[in-house]
């Protein structure tokens, strides 16, 4: 929202052009999670745009619990120092301090993420104070749009990080499409109605509906395993992918990373897909039954959670994520 | 497309970037101009010109060398066909004769395809936090027009002298021989790590591996001084 026309030689930084920018100079491409600078290192000659720095990737926050936080920044700085691509780094949802310590080690880009423990369970960060962009996560368009108006630069579907499964990532893109083809055919009275429904503001709601697409790019994420997977979701309409454990969880990481940036790039040409397809390896073993298994991220977003504002009834202990949070001793 | 004759089909390098962008920008220009995306080197022979979009180098750099024969075709394209060629931000790093600042894991560096006679440094402005906007002189006529409209009542916006310039993780030029028509320069210290590869350029130089005058390292050594 800063302007922009100033004659003289002001440079203005952290504006909306400049955050929203990067995300358009990321698309078409592929952003891996790496744990450390050898992986880091993997991931910038397999091709991708950017690399995403944490200490542990959603596979192993799934199955280990704990409470999940801001990586260590002397391992993100190390990563900044071994790659010349953007490196990424992900604070917990509402954390905003841990978003100022990400911006002071001049991250790239900030994921405000489901896949670590909510540290807001009724507010995200307002991103807009910030001069480093932010990505979020978004289940729907309604979710879209409250995390643009906070100051999101870039979006991604949640899907269900960590699971090697494609197919919650895909619901969010298909519901996120059709919503935004709903929106471009409605009258402009419908418009008031739809924003109140959606519970986003009203001036984004009429963006969308106006120029049939979101303010900001949006990446798919979470579940992404394959060639074949990254490339149905370019075909979905996504701008561009990010793969966390689904490369450093299979066989050979090397060839499976360099395959996923080559199904991103030529993803409508099949004979390409099955080129890049063919002899990688067993993929990540991955979870399919999503709905059975104790750890959610995808319905993680302030405000929305279940036991948002009020106290948890007593849980029985599980020992994961979510059970270690309420593993309260609050009676019902 | 109604008379084929006056239809000029520009081609956009698609293997990662803003390649979409830069289509929606030259359909804008004129019902005439079509464009097409470029990933495979036969979809080189029906334009008439191409565009190098932005993005990340490295990874177009990587992604191209792995597609069979498009550097080759890219390369032939932009050094003998005589067609106009377009580079903006990484784009442009890939039409540079020379680059520094290039990851230290490709060992045989940024692939360039060449062409400008220029040298160029990536990364020359630092981290995203560092990216920035600021206003830059206005290219010369044959690219203004396209956005000139409050030209009939006299030049009293200044606005008309200048650009809006957008640098996002961008490069810069350091040297470009006599030949190159500069058209507008920023003034600007390199960050932290562009001033260690710049530094380590300069003293190659002075052991006498190539000769290039580089006046920006010349400020950077007298700012350090100062610290």
């Amino acid at each position: 929202m800063t302007g922009t026309n100033g004659n003289g030689n002001g440079a203005k930084i952290g504006t909306d052009k400049v955050k929203q920018g990067l995300a358009q100079m990321l698309k078409g491409g592929v952003i891996m999670d790496v744990m450390n600078v050898e992986q880091a290192k993997i991931a910038e000659a397999a091709g991708a745009v950017a690399v995403m720095a944490l200490e542990r990737i959603p596979a192993d926050i799934r199955r280990d619990g704990g409470v999940a936080r801001m990586s260590d920044p002397n391992m993100i700085l190390e990563i900044k120092n071994a790659v010349t691509i953007p490196v990424m780094a992900k604070a917990r949802i509402g954390h905003f301090v841990e978003a100022q310590i990400l911006e002071a080690c001049e991250v790239d880009y900030i994921d405000e993420s489901e896949v670590l423990t909510m540290a807001d369970e009724v507010n995200h960060i307002d991103k807009n104070v910030f001069n480093v962009p932010f990505v979020c996560g978004c289940r729907n368009i309604g979710e879209a749009l409250r995390r643009c108006a906070e100051g999101a630069a870039m979006l991604r579907t949640k899907g269900e990080a960590g699971t090697g499964n494609i197919v919650e990532a895909v619901r969010h893109a298909r519901t996120v499409q059709s919503e935004i083809k709903r929106l471009s055919v409605m009258t402009k009275d419908e418009l008031f109605v739809a924003a109140k429904e959606l519970r986003a503001p009203y001036e984004l709601v009429k963006f969308v509906a106006d120029n049939g697409r979101l303010p900001v790019v949006n990446f798919a994420a979470g579940g992404v395993a394959t060639p074949a997977d990254a490339a149905l979701m370019m075909q979905l309409g996504m701008d561009g992918v990010f793969v966390g454990s689904g490369i450093f969880k299979s066989a050979n990481p090397e060839a499976r990373a360099a395959a996923i940036v080559k199904a991103v790039t030529h993803y409508k040409d099949p004979k390409v897909l099955m080129e890049v397809s063919t002899g990688l390896g067993p993929a990540m073993v991955g979870i399919s039954d999503i709905k059975g298994d104790p750890v959610n991220f995808r319905d993680r977003e302030g405000g929305e959670y279940m036991y948002a504002g009020v106290v948890p009834p007593k849980k029985e202990l599980h020992g994961n994520t979510e059970t270690q949070v309420y593993g309260s001793s609050w009676a019902n | 497309m109604s008379t084929n004759n006056n239809t000029i089909t520009i081609g956009v390098l698609a293997l990662q970037g803003a390649f979409e962008e830069h289509q929606q920008c030259l359909e804008a220009i004129s019902p005439n101009i079509r464009t097409v995306q470029i990933r495979t080197p036969d979809q080189l022979e029906s334009i008439d010109g191409i565009v190098f979009p932005g993005g990340e180098s490295t990874s177009m750099g990587l992604i191209g060398d792995v597609t069979t024969g498009l550097w080759d075709g890219l390369r032939n394209f932009v050094h003998n066909s005589g067609k106009p060629t377009w580079g903006t931000c990484a784009g442009m790093i890939l039409l540079a004769e020379r680059c520094i600042g290039t990851s230290a894991v490709i060992t045989k560096g940024q692939s360039l395809i060449g062409g400008v006679d220029i040298l160029v440094c990536r990364n020359y402005f630092g981290s995203q936090i560092s990216s920035f906007e600021m206003s830059t002189p206005a290219p010369p006529a044959p690219f203004a027009t396209v956005d000139a409209t409050d030209d009939d009542d006299g030049k009293k916006d200044n606005d008309d002298s200048s650009f809006p310039g957008v640098f996002i993780r961008a490069p810069a030029i350091l040297t470009a021989p006599p030949d190159v028509q500069v058209l507008g320069t920023v003034v600007a210290a390199p960050c932290r790590a562009a001033a260690v590869v710049l530094r380590e350029l300069e003293r190659k130089l002075e052991a006498g591996e190539n000769v290039i005058q580089l006046g920006v390292v010349d400020a950077l050594e007298e700012r350090l001084m100062e610290r």
